[in-house]
């Protein structure tokens, strides 16, 4: 066992998820600075987690002590936190432009024109892709992470005995969600499995928590008033109010939660993921997997099984997140170069390799192994 | 024989699989994008979209909900739609009632897919235009002098110009609907002058 680069990958994809969190912050600290938002959360002392949070950003964008006038520290703060916008599912990242292919791909599929903006965004993530694989899904991807650590409470479940179903279907429906997405959304010209990739469900939901909850704490109420009222609801008092459904008179002074639907759709995918199938989403459901798996298939570095050291001791078959047979070299597409298998090996085995060979993008023969239950692809 | 019923083993799956897809496809489109409804009144306005939207069909089809617009824009202007927002899910749209847009384009600059498309000029801004009730303005019924609208526009005097007692007129060729002259309005509740898109009912 050699957890060191597990350790390192699961720092990153925890850094990651912090960091969508963070993103959000702000880009809410951006858009209040000049209207003294930010300064009002700064001065009281009510938001436990906000305050500090807050601080922390203007410390790093506003110069502070410094002989300038507010507004001219501010211009300085938005100079820099240009370089700064958006999250993992589509941002700049310290001034490099990233999108997610799969963004990248459905929205050109559905405006059907390729623009100069988006190549750009896309030439890191796909050129990475090429090299190393699905290497988003296990070191980057925030809802894998979720879904990983799902997937060891299950392990300590297991630990204490309680037996947790563990069902496996065809890998393939992936694949047919990624066309039929991509087919739909060109047909009705909108991007459609963006609603359902949890990558992007989890940026989306953490910008809606983010701003409301800092709302709340700068005392902002005209966020959740007049939105409905300014669709044709005024009241005879002449006031917006916060909601077209009879809820009159609140004016939006009770604190929003800010979360929608998907994050319950979330939810139900972990209590999935939990009670009844390990890694469901990626290994079987997720489009997004699907892509990279496709433009990773022929990656040049993969792992690769040295089969005159291999003992055949299986211990790298329950280990594989994606529920692959490492020691049946299943290495082909669907692997995500998570070395997992590669730490787990007792043996010295597998190793990360830069090699043109390639396998079968998934390679569900019989082997002569005895674990019937890594053979189930 | 094995290799037969494989074979129909995966046409069963490949066509189950599509259908069950294809059917949460259509249940999210359904869901998802906003139907206009028979007894809407036309004294709505429709959703204001940031600066450099097109039309809204080229808008929807374009935008990945990835909310670089709203981080880039420093006034808080662009919002990103929540349930029960009158946007559909996920794409930012402007309540110029609440925060106008003072056209600095940064969110044209920061959109990764060209939904906001690039502007050279603020005057390029096709957002809205601003249309002034009569009824409500102080100015114009007679019950006082205002001229905030004016004082507010980006682009006074092209856009705003002014008649007696500071009564606001909005000339169509030049207004680019940013909004600033509905937040800044003295009127409380529904403002004198709003912005009503050009860009086609969503």
């Amino acid at each position: 066992m050699k957890p060191s680069i597990q350790w390192l990958r699961h720092l990153i994809q925890a850094l990651v998820l912090a960091f969508v969190f963070l993103a959000a912050a702000v880009g809410w600290y951006g858009s209040n600075l000049d209207r003294g938002n930010v300064d009002r959360v700064l001065e009281s002392n009510s938001a436990p987690i906000a305050t500090p949070v807050l601080r922390a950003i203007d410390n790093t964008a506003r110069p502070q002590d410094s002989p300038l006038a507010v507004l001219q520290r501010n211009d300085i703060a938005h100079e820099r936190l240009k370089n700064v916008t958006g999250n993992s599912w589509s941002g700049k990242w310290f001034g490099v432009s990233l999108t997610d292919p799969l963004a990248g791909v459905e929205s050109t599929i559905s405006q059907k024109s390729l623009t100069l903006a988006l190549l750009t965004g896309l030439a890191i993530p796909v050129g990475f892709t090429l090299l190393f694989g699905r290497v988003f899904c296990s070191w980057i991807c925030p809802a894998g992470f979720i879904f990983e650590i799902v997937a060891m409470l299950r392990n300590v479940a297991g630990r204490f005995g309680i037996d947790l179903k563990n069902m496996r279907i065809w890998r393939g429906h992936k694949y047919v969600l990624l066309t039929t997405g991509l087919v739909a959304s060109a047909l009705v010209a909108i991007p459609l499995l963006q609603y359902i990739y949890p990558p992007a469900i989890i940026t989306r939901e953490a910008h809606h928590l983010v701003h409301s909850s800092l709302n709340n704490a700068a005392g902002i109420t005209e966020n959740s008033q007049g939105i409905a009222g300014y669709s044709g609801v005024v009241t005879s008092g002449g006031s917006i109010t916060s909601g077209g459904s009879g809820d009159s008179g609140q004016n939006g002074t009770q604190p929003a939660w800010g979360l929608s639907a998907w994050a319950i759709f979330l939810l139900a995918l972990v209590g999935i993921e939990y009670l009844f199938s390990t890694r469901a989403w990626c290994r079987y459901v997720c489009p997004g997997g699907a892509l990279y798996s496709l433009i990773g298939w022929r990656r040049p570095i993969r792992v690769v099984r040295s089969a005159p050291r291999c003992t055949h001791c299986a211990d790298c078959v329950p280990a594989c997140p994606m529920g692959l047979n490492p020691m049946a070299d299943q290495m082909g597409a669907e692997c995500d170069n998570c070395a997992e298998c590669i730490s787990h090996c007792p043996d010295d085995a597998l190793h990360l390799r830069f090699t043109l060979k390639t396998h079968a993008p998934v390679a569900p023969q019989k082997t002569t192994l005895k674990t019937t239950e890594a053979l189930s692809v | 024989m094995i290799a037969r019923r494989k074979m129909i083993l995966n046409t069963a799956r490949i066509g189950a699989s599509t259908c069950v897809s294809a059917a949460a496809m259509s249940l999210l489109w359904h869901n998802t994008t906003r139907h206009p409804s028979s007894h809407t009144l036309l004294t709505e306005p429709a959703i204001i979209r940031p600066p450099g939207a097109q039309g809204e069909a080229d808008f929807l089809s374009a935008c990945i909900h990835c909310q670089r617009c709203t981080d880039a824009c420093p006034r808080g202007t662009i919002q990103l739609a929540s349930l029960g927002d009158p946007a559909p899910y996920g794409t930012p749209f402007i309540i110029p009632t609440e925060r106008g847009c003072d056209l600095c384009l940064e969110c044209t600059d920061a959109c990764p897919t060209e939904a906001l498309a690039p502007l050279e000029d603020k005057r390029d801004v096709d957002m809205g235009l601003a249309v002034v009730d009569d009824r409500l303005c102080v100015s114009a019924n007679g019950t006082g002098i205002c001229g905030a609208c004016h004082t507010a526009c980006p682009l006074k005097n092209d856009a705003i110009t002014q008649g007696s007692h500071n009564k606001p007129i909005i000339h169509e060729d030049h207004c680019v609907g940013c909004g600033l002259c509905e937040e800044a309005c003295i009127i409380d509740g529904t403002k004198a002058i709003r912005v009503f898109s050009k860009r086609g009912v969503a």
